[in-house]
């Protein structure tokens, strides 16, 4: 592959220059962002040098088992963000969400790696890492919405809830509305986006591989393919979220456990 | 008929954080029987009936249902048996007729759909709520006609047990006298019902407690 024109660290240095639009707006109008415009900026660069500095060695190695591994590492963080955005107590809720984005998430990377991009080691480092990161990364933008979301009706209309269970509900019939309510919520930024690629967006995978060298052709298929392998990912990853976590929000009669739930 | 109390509370004490509520109440209730239950805002009333459907945790003592203990097998059992109706009990999204339909969708409800759609149209007839009030969204009624829709669908399942909390609270007084007749006078019903306010039915005989009087 033939890749994008490297850029110069100097150069690197200048694009920083396009932060200076929001500083300058936030003095003059005192937006008060400065402090986390200048963290951000330093957070993201930081983060990315050394995930860069780490691929380049994961690239060049190419071991499956160190591929999983990074896979499984990114889960953790996935599954960290998605317990602590919904509220939930991580101690209780971290391995069944843990759970629900290993299983889907590697699932549908490995299914696309298997059958679409028809790879024969599929666990090969661009792959696993790149594909399966930007699945977990999208399925985990609509897990924290659907799982917030999930536990955040479900406590607000506690007393709905309870009714449910008298009209001769099981706890799963009771808790079926909000599971449907927040898994169309999930869903519903991912289908949207599906509605408008190419049009409104030009999706950032797609940009990246025209970079690198690829023809649109290729880039569009490799785009489509993603997007439906997003959806599914998402689509599970949110079901799974929330059927793994109730089982261990609620006691055996039907209660929330408040103080699992957090605030 | 045996003389097991269908509902018995012993020596309940229910605490919300560091505060006490109710402490050591004691109440049985048998088959048949009817049991207003009176006290201020904040009297534990509410908790109690939720106690005993295994809602509410109690701080000690014990809720026994017909005799056992109330686990969570036995507070299931009580869920099956008993009907209860919330204050200002909410009904969920969309319009009545989805909620019933929801309601008639639990694998308990499924066999006697039209055994338990007749009788709630029976039911709505009694609250003086028209026919046409399935089509309604349930975000459109008033308080008083949410109170009356979620009666007659509590009151459909063919249940006789009724733990009604606050129910009548945004009902007129005619209104609420003919709800409290209805779920006061059957003999065959056991009601317990929670209020703040007296009522003196004309044919019902019941009991009365009162709590929170410390």
């Amino acid at each position: 592959m033939n890749g994008a024109i490297d850029i110069s660290y100097w150069a690197l240095a200048l694009s920083a220059a396009f932060a200076l639009a929001p500083i300058v707006l936030s003095a003059a109008f005192r937006l008060r962002l400065v402090k986390d415009v200048v963290v951000s900026s330093l957070r993201m660069s930081a983060q990315l040098a050394l995930v860069g500095f780490f691929l380049e060695y994961l690239f060049a190695w190419n071991n499956a088992w160190l591929n999983v591994a990074w896979f499984a590492t990114m889960v953790v963080f996935a599954s960290f963000a998605a317990v602590g955005r919904s509220s939930l107590n991580w101690r209780r809720f971290f391995f069944p969400m843990f759970a629900a984005f290993l299983i889907a998430g590697g699932s549908t990377t490995l299914l696309l790696n298997l059958f679409v991009v028809d790879l024969e080691n599929p666990f090969s480092a661009r792959y696993v890492i790149a594909v399966g990161g930007m699945l977990l990364s999208n399925s985990m933008r609509g897990t924290i919405v659907g799982v917030g979301d999930f536990y955040h009706d479900l406590r607000r209309d506690e007393g709905l809830y309870l009714f449910r269970l008298t009209l001769g509900a099981t706890f799963f019939e009771a808790a079926a509305p909000y599971f449907r309510r927040s898994v169309r919520a999930a869903l519903k930024p991912t289908i949207a986006a599906m509605a408008t690629m190419g049009v409104v967006s030009l999706p950032g995978m797609m940009t990246g591989q025209l970079l690198g060298g690829s023809s649109p052709a290729v880039a569009v298929k490799y785009q489509i393919a993603i997007v439906f392998a997003i959806l599914g990912a998402t689509t599970l990853t949110v079901a799974l979220g929330i059927g793994l976590t109730y089982r261990f929000a609620i006691d055996a009669y039907g209660r929330l456990k408040e103080e699992w739930l957090g605030d | 008929m045996s003389s097991t109390p269908l509902l018995s509370f012993h020596d309940v004490s229910l605490r919300f954080g560091e505060r006490e509520i109710l402490n050591n109440f004691n109440l049985e209730v048998s088959e048949g029987e009817k049991r207003v239950l009176v006290g201020g805002s904040g009297s534990g009333k509410s908790s109690l009936l939720k106690a005993a459907l295994g809602f509410v945790k109690i701080a000690s003592g014990e809720i026994f249902y017909r005799g056992e203990p109330t686990t969570p097998d036995v507070a299931a059992r009580a869920r099956r048996e008993i009907a209860y109706v919330g204050q200002e009990q909410p009904l969920g999204a969309g319009a009545v007729r989805d909620f019933l339909e929801e309601t008639l969708d639990y694998r308990a409800n499924r066999g006697r759909r039209r055994e338990i759609r007749e009788r709630f149209g029976e039911r709505l007839d009694f609250f003086e709520l028209p026919a046409d009030v399935l089509d309604w969204e349930t975000a459109r009624l008033s308080g008083g006609e949410k109170q009356r829709v979620a009666l007659s669908l509590a009151a459909s399942l063919g249940k006789k047990v009724f733990l009604l909390d606050e129910v009548t609270s945004a009902l007129d007084a005619r209104l609420r006298d003919k709800t409290l007749d209805l779920f006061l006078g059957e003999p065959s019903w056991t009601t317990i019902v929670v209020t703040h306010e007296s009522y003196r039915p004309e044919g019902a005989t019941y009991k009365t407690t009162t709590l929170g009087a410390s």
